[in-house]
This record gives C-alpha cells, sequence and structure tokens, in this order.
C-alpha cells in the first residue's frame, strides 16, 4: 500500500516536471529545446520516467489485468524508448560498439546528374557516409500561378497576359495587340544573311524567352523579347515596357532520386514535400529548393529511421488501449445510471 | 476587428445569432431552442461548406478556417454530450450555446479571411483528422472548464460538487483519446514532412502540456478521488494551456516555429 501511495505520487510528480520542462522548452526555440531535452541531466529523468512506468507493471496488478491499460502504458513505454533508439547519443553509442552510423540527421545538394554517398551533418564537420550513393535524376516545382508578361505604358496604364504562346490580344484603349508568338527555353541567336535571328538551342543550360509582337493601331508592329532572368525590356519608341513575372504560389518540389549500388541502379522514385523515400534504414525528404545559375538544386534531408518502429507501433497501443478503457465505459456508465434513476422513479 | 459583409460572412453573423436565440430561449423554451440549434449548426455546416469551395481544399489551414470548423463543431459535441451527461438538458443548451459563440467570435471580428494557397507541406491526408481531432478535443475539454469553473464556485462538500466534477471529468475522458489522436496524427505528419516525429517546436511542447495536464488530471482522480476543487482547478488549467497552444503560440512573435503558416 506504501509503495503504491509513493508510486502515485512520483508518477503525478514527474509528469508535473515534464509539464514545467515542457512550457520552459516552448520559450526556448525548437533548436535549443532540443539540446534541453537531451542534455545529461533531461536523460536521466527520461531514463527515471521509463523506470517509473515499468515499476508501474509490477505494483499495479490492474495494469497486468486489465489489457487497455497494459496497452496505454506499454505504449508510452515504447515511445519513449523509440525516442531514445532514434536518437544522436544513442547512434554514437550503438556506432562505437556495433558499427553503424553515429548520426542521424544530414542534407545533401544535388543537381540533376549529380550524385554521393556523403551527407553533411548537423551535429559535427565531417561528413556522414551512406553505404550506397544518391543521385538526382530530376528536379522541379510546379505552382499554383502560371508565368505572364506585363506591359506597362508610359502613361501609367498596365496589363498583365499569360506568358504562353496564342493569339493576339487586343489591348484596351486602341493600343492595338499583343501577341506571345514564340517561347524559347534556351534562347540564343545566330547570324544568318547578316541578320541576328532567334533560335532554340540544344546546348546545356536554359535562357528561357518569349518572342512579343507588338501592333499598334497605328504605325509599324515591332518584334521584341522578354527574358524570365533579364530584367525589364523597352520598345524601340520607348513607349511600353515589358516583364516577365515569375509565379510565386508554390504548389509542390519535386525531385526523382535514384539509389545506386555497385553501379547499379536499384530503386528510384519520385520525392516530394511529405513524400520521401526509403532506403536502407534511411529516409530521404524533399528539404530546400533552389538554382544555381540556371540548374535546379534540390536540398534532400537523410534521416536515419532507427527507433521509429517502437515510436508509431507506442502511438498504435496508446489509441487502441484509450479507446477500449475510456469509451466505452463512459456511455456504459451513463446507460447503467439512467436506468438507475428509472428505476428509483418507479 | 473588422466586419465581413460578404456572403462568407454573413453567414458566421447568422449561425452566431442563431447561438445567441438559443442562449435566450434555453431556459424558458427548451423545445424551441433545440429547433434554432438545430438550424444554426445546419447554416454552420453551409458556412464550412462555402469556405471549402471558395478555397478548394479542406478549410483548416489558418485562424479563420479553424474557427468556423469549430463552430460546426458545436453541435455534433452537443448531442454526444447528451449522451454522456445527465444534466439538465437546458444548461448543457446554453453552455453549447455560449460556447459557440465564443468560436464563432474570432472567425466573425478577428481574423481575416483572404483565401490562401495550401503549402506544400500541408498537402497530406494527415492534414484533416490531425486539426479535426484536436479541435474536437478543444471543445469537450472547453466544457469541461466550463463544469471546472462552475465548481469552484461551489463550497466544499456541497453533495452538486460530486456531480459537477463527475460531468468534467466525462467530458475529458470523450476528448482525452481525441487530443492523444490529434497529437499522434501531428507526430506522424512530421516524420513524412519534415523528417522528424517530434521537432520540439513551440507549438508541439504546448500540446504535450496539454496532454500532460489532462494526465495529470485523470491520474489524480484515481490518486484523490474526492479531491473535486484539485479536479475543477486541472480542468480549467487544461482549457487555460489549450488557449495558449492555440492562439499565443500562433500570434505571438515569441514562439517561431514551424507551425507558423496557421498565423
Amino acid at each position: 500500500m506504501r509503495i503504491k501511495q509513493l508510486m502515485n505520487g512520483l508518477v503525478l510528480i514527474l509528469l508535473g516536471i515534464l509539464a514545467v520542462c515542457a512550457v520552459y522548452g516552448a520559450f526556448l526555440g525548437a533548436q535549443q529545446a532540443q539540446a534541453f531535452f537531451s542534455s545529461p541531466v533531461m536523460i536521466g529523468f527520461w531514463c527515471l520516467l521509463m523506470a517509473v512506468l515499468a515499476a508501474g507493471f509490477a505494483v499495479y496488478s490492474v495494469l497486468r489485468r486489465k489489457s487497455a491499460l497494459m496497452l496505454i502504458h506499454g505504449g508510452c513505454l515504447a515511445v519513449l524508448a523509440g525516442g531514445m533508439i532514434g536518437s544522436q547519443k544513442a547512434h554514437q553509442w550503438a556506432a562505437a560498439r556495433l558499427g553503424g552510423p553515429d548520426w542521424t540527421k544530414g542534407q545533401m545538394q544535388l543537381q540533376p546528374g549529380q550524385s554521393a554517398s556523403h551527407v553533411k551533418l548537423e551535429t559535427k564537420d565531417q561528413p556522414g557516409h551512406l553505404p550506397f550513393e544518391v543521385r538526382l535524376k530530376d528536379a522541379s516545382i510546379d505552382y499554383y500561378d502560371k508565368p505572364a508578361i506585363g506591359l506597362y505604358f508610359n502613361d501609367g496604364a498596365g496589363w498583365v497576359i499569360k506568358a504562353e504562346k496564342g493569339e493576339p490580344i487586343t489591348i484596351p484603349d486602341g493600343r492595338g495587340t499583343i501577341e506571345v508568338s514564340a517561347v524559347y527555353r534556351n534562347f540564343k541567336l545566330r547570324s544568318e544573311n547578316g541578320q541576328m535571328v532567334p533560335y532554340e538551342s540544344d546546348e546545356p543550360g536554359t535562357n528561357p524567352a518569349y518572342q512579343l509582337v507588338y501592333r499598334p493601331a497605328a504605325g509599324q508592329q515591332e518584334t521584341f523579347y522578354v527574358f524570365e532572368r533579364f530584367g525589364m525590356h523597352t520598345l524601340s519608341d520607348r513607349t511600353c515596357r515589358a516583364e516577365y513575372i515569375a509565379p510565386r504560389a508554390v504548389k509542390d518540389y519535386k525531385s526523382t532520386l535514384q539509389i545506386i549500388q555497385n553501379g547499379r541502379v536499384v530503386k528510384e522514385a519520385a520525392i516530394e514535400v511529405n513524400k520521401p523515400l526509403y532506403y536502407g534504414g534511411y529516409h530521404f525528404y524533399q528539404h530546400t529548393f533552389g538554382y544555381n545559375q540556371s540548374e535546379p538544386v534540390s536540398g534532400i534531408m537523410v534521416v536515419s529511421a532507427r527507433g521509429i518502429g517502437f515510436v508509431f507501433g507506442g502511438y498504435g497501443m496508446i489509441l487502441a488501449g484509450l479507446a477500449m478503457h475510456v469509451w466505452p465505459k463512459l456511455f456504459a456508465q451513463r446507460r447503467k445510471s439512467d436506468s438507475r434513476r428509472g428505476n428509483d422513479g418507479n | 476587428m473588422a466586419i465581413k459583409t460578404d456572403l462568407q460572412g454573413c453567414l458566421i453573423y447568422a449561425v452566431m445569432l442563431g447561438y445567441l436565440a438559443v442562449l435566450c430561449l434555453a431556459r424558458r423554451h427548451p423545445k424551441q431552442a433545440k429547433a434554432v440549434f438545430l438550424c444554426s449548426f445546419l447554416l454552420s455546416a453551409v458556412a464550412f461548406i462555402y469556405r471549402w469551395a471558395a478555397v478548394g481544399h479542406l478549410p483548416m489551414q489558418n485562424m479563420f478556417e479553424v474557427f468556423v470548423f469549430l463552430g460546426f463543431c458545436i453541435w455534433p459535441i452537443h448531442q454526444v454530450s447528451k449522451k454522456l451527461l445527465s444534466v439538465d438538458y437546458s444548461v448543457l443548451l446554453m453552455i453549447d450555446a455560449a460556447v459557440g459563440l465564443i468560436v464563432l467570435f474570432p472567425a466573425g471580428f478577428v481574423f481575416h479571411h483572404k483565401p490562401q494557397y495550401l503549402p506544400p507541406a500541408l498537402q497530406f491526408w494527415l492534414f484533416g483528422p490531425h486539426v479535426a481531432a484536436y479541435m474536437l478535443a478543444y471543445i469537450f475539454m472547453t466544457k469541461a472548464a466550463v463544469f471546472g469553473l462552475q465548481g469552484m464556485r461551489i463550497p466544499a462538500g456541497r453533495p452538486e460538487n460530486a456531480a459537477i466534477a463527475d460531468y468534467s471529468y466525462r467530458l475529458i475522458a470523450a476528448g482525452f483519446p481525441l487530443l492523444t489522436l490529434g497529437l499522434f496524427l501531428g507526430s506522424i505528419w512530421g516524420k513524412y514532412a519534415w523528417g522528424d516525429w517530434w521537432g520540439w517546436d513551440p507549438k508541439e511542447l504546448w500540446s504535450l502540456v496539454c496532454w500532460l495536464v489532462y494526465a495529470i488530471y485523470l491520474h489524480s482522480r484515481l490518486v484523490w478521488p474526492k479531491r473535486y476543487s484539485l479536479h475543477h482547478v486541472l480542468a480549467v488549467v487544461g482549457l487555460i494551456c489549450i488557449i495558449i497552444t492555440l492562439l499565443w503560440v500562433n500570434l505571438s512573435k515569441l514562439f517561431s516555429g514551424m507551425h507558423n503558416y496557421a498565423s
């Protein structure tokens, strides 16, 4: 009885301490909070919490008798164990004794066609190594909005048209028409019969450009070019300027990864935000995305998957236990108390 | 504070008027109040679906949408509470209508409702279940705290205290699995989106605080079953933590983190 009272008090104190620490951690910010909860004192706390949870099974027979309570408390133990197994310190401990990676998380920056087997780590300067190579086959961004071209006239009037090849568009106020007559992904110029002529180049790299034909209501038509990467473009008489308007609302970042082992592609998958690739004990995430010159640079985050089975298994146990323990009892009690009241009334 | 003059705003104000009418009618005309409550729920469903059509995705992305959803959840939870509690029906109606009015006020007058694109991280099947589980849990816990507040006003030793503590417990016991589900679904989603099932983000930590407060509540009921005043205080502390998690963490610059897109 005394042991039970002691355990009751201890459980409440530990839960209270954890709540206070969590409030403190929330004010620190994620990075410092992680360091705080991984500090030696907190490791001691986690161990104590696990020990008390385990001891609870010995002290309270109800935790062994009732499967729902066993699931809830066993699930908590599994989640804590999973967290410890997946931690940086546990990785270092295991690497020193059993081999394997001593890191949990790192990044690699790849351009299409590049491959790497080393990972830049957050915790130390030396890179982490993967037992296989990762190659970026392709990378792209999907947008909600479409690219456009803005037309600005000297009198302050302005219009936006779609940046795609199409029919002539009438510009209001009798200003004539404008037409996107050609779209180039890699715009280049060459000399033909003494004239510079644009063409679509097969050479590496890109230089996206749009050929616009402006036909004023009076006067001669003029052809000019708007480049995605090179600022504002003006008509020869300087009455109108045009500018490329890039899409901004990102819908998704995508990369196609290949896993190469012994020179052979053993796995290929397209990863997106919320859709990682799993291979060889690691998860590969679409993390960042940028451009170097014209080439996309995909930031891939590599995370060790160790311990995750315990965590998710623990979640399942806790939820199953709670659903079994709480909800049926609640409604059954209400029915019982109602029928009691009914009998009393009779 | 701004008044919304479009159809979305009108729908929200109509629901609020309905809840206000329920509040006024509940004591003397519970039958009429019940009918008005049902009509208000149907209107809130229209407001929610209208928003869904307007933004083209499940409307739970920002504070405005979350509070519209909370207003929509009031009636279904009222139905569950009716089954759970043997409290006077008009009292339950008044509590639910008051909670409905309070949660719709920020949607009607505080938060902007300009449609936003769904960022890549939110395009996941767990988005709806994660937010919905939390919101349903929050309403159960809010109602439990209302009973807790009522219990705190009653002197210790009075027989009503036990009944009120029981109502509070039943609501917390119904909401706790949902709160747990919300936490776990968020954690699983975090693993898919960010690579971490737990990222020590301020929002995550405050969610953990909420969960721990209710875990302490449930354990303290076993250890001290008759200390009703403690149970009432913990139910109210739980609600304070929920308000911090839902509002302060997102609206204050004090807690910058990965959940800031909900601001």
